[in-house]
């Protein structure tokens, strides 16, 4: 094992972490977002909403998130250069970097994964608790706001959690779209050092701490509410 | 702290009054044809048997489910009812609804507390986001309620390290923290363990005697007998018989309200 490359290209691993962590938080804000969407679509009882959003849930995970990947990046993204008006707009800049096509696929990615979860959440409320938010007279929208919505969120904490491990993981595929995220910049490291082993090592153990955080987060919110018979 | 109570006699409207009542689920009829009224002060005890119909018209009064038929006033508001695509009974303003139901405070069988928030925050919900009281002025009342109940030390706690009991008289205060003209409790006491059913009838006994009007749905017989003004028995859907209860419960003029008190009687 040598490590005397780490002097010289710490930074561009440290610079990949920063990514990496972007990559999770932007698609995992994002994505929670759509996933509420798609979670309250699933229940909906307009057909064509129900429709709709059971219909993206199967698309997004019926086929990899690798594929969806390309699919953005070289497909639509090819697209854009065909088109000057987009070339030019200040949005250019954005569109031309792997990594927002990367947040757009991961942000789709865990509406599809998560909203599935979260309509599995909202269901598991006891009707009583939502029925008697509006016997004493709150409206539809306070009791999915003040009781519906936290509750499901509550019983899910732990799969929330497994599912942030997940999207930390997935952002790694960023690294095929030429994006330096940490596994990015190993890859880097290991062609400009011909070391293969150690900065893959490194980055393996970066992952592991991250998802060790991930999971102390969500074990910390659910602990905020305590229930009878939890450790 | 009692719900308003104006006087008796200068109080001439109601202040529930429904007439005439239909409600069918599917085929099913539930309801055919029920009036009720309610005055400042009464405690009606709605019983019967499972299906009977009970539990569906206390529902009907806070339209948690919608009539087919008849009207429903709360305090000489008639609560505006329309009919969707579908044909099914929908109110036609739901801010009526709502607001109504502010003054209508809801007990159920299950309790339905709110599992993520403290007791105390159980009681200032409604005060605070719908009724805009400031968190302070919700707060005093919710304590004075919990006082009521005999659960002061326990405001702070989440509603899962309570006994049902317990649950039962947070969830009383609850729908006592609106201020409420009418108390209306679903079976209060019919998912209780039977040790712990006595606290709860012990606290709604306290609020009829100082004056809380309520509407009852319960099998406890000899309670109902003891607290009520009025007694309504239904059958199928219907009121068999009403009237107070030295009537319902001694000498009722239905063979069908004898042999139900009767046979309640030597269950108990």
């Amino acid at each position: 094992m040598h490590f005397e490359w780490a002097s010289t290209y710490g930074h561009v691993l440290l610079q990949g972490l920063l990514i990496t962590i972007e990559l999770l938080l932007l698609s995992g804000f994002f994505g929670f977002l759509l996933a509420l969407l798609v979670g309250f679509g699933r229940l909906s009882k307009q057909p064509v909403i129900a429709w709709l959003s059971l219909s993206f849930t199967n698309l997004i995970r019926g086929t990899p998130l690798l594929v969806q990947i390309y699919v953005l990046y070289y497909g639509v993204g090819s697209l854009f250069v065909g088109f000057p008006a987009v070339r030019d707009s200040f949005l250019w800049p954005y569109l031309r970097e792997g990594f927002w096509y990367v947040v757009v696929a991961l942000t789709l990615s865990v509406g599809g994964y998560v909203g599935e979860v979260i309509k599995g959440g909202l269901r598991g409320v006891p009707k009583g608790e939502l029925e008697a938010a509006r016997a004493l007279g709150m409206s539809r929208l306070l009791m999915i706001r003040r009781i519906w919505l936290p509750r499901a969120i509550q019983i899910l904490l732990p799969s929330l959690a497994g599912e942030s491990v997940g999207l930390l993981k997935s952002t790694a595929l960023a690294s095929t779209v030429a994006v330096m995220d940490v596994l990015g910049a190993a890859n880097l490291v290991r062609a400009q050092t011909f070391r293969t082993y150690e900065p893959l090592l490194v980055i393996a153990i970066t992952y592991l701490v991250l998802a060790l955080l991930i999971e102390r987060v969500f074990r910390r919110l659910e602990l905020r509410i305590p229930v009878r018979g939890a450790l | 702290m009692p719900p308003d109570q104006p006087d008796v006699a200068t109080d001439p409207v109601p202040i529930i009054d429904v007439v005439d009542l239909h409600k069918r689920f599917g085929q099913h009829t539930v309801l055919d044809g029920v009036s009720l009224s309610a005055r400042t002060g009464d405690v009606i005890s709605l019983i019967g048997a499972s299906g009977s119909g009970k539990s569906t018209l206390l529902r009907c009064l806070n339209m948690l489910e919608v009539p087919n038929r008849g009207s429903v006033r709360i305090a000489g508001e008639e609560i505006a009812l329309k009919t969707n695509r579908k044909g099914e009974p929908i109110p036609a303003d739901d801010r009526q609804v709502d607001r109504i139901r502010t003054r209508l405070g809801m007990v159920f069988q299950n309790f339905n507390l709110w599992p993520h928030m403290t007791v105390l925050e159980n009681l200032i919900e409604v005060p605070v986001r719908v009724l805009r009281q400031s968190r302070a002025e919700a707060t005093e009342h919710a304590e004075s309620l919990l006082e009521k109940v005999g659960l002061a030390n326990k405001r702070h706690s989440y509603p899962s390290f309570l006994s049902g009991g317990q649950q039962q008289r947070v969830a009383i205060a609850r729908a006592l923290a609106t201020r409420p003209s009418v108390m209306l409790f679903d079976e209060p006491t019919s998912a209780l363990d039977p040790e712990l059913v006595g606290e709860v009838l012990k606290v709604i006994r306290n609020l009829a005697q100082e004056g809380c009007t309520m509407v009852l749905v319960t099998h406890e017989m000899a309670f109902a007998r003891d607290v009520s003004s009025q007694v309504m028995f239904l059958h199928q859907g219907r009121i068999e018989e009403a009237g107070p209860p030295e009537q319902i419960f001694v000498s009722p003029n239905s063979e069908r309200c004898r042999q139900f008190v009767t046979a309640q009687h030597s269950r108990n």
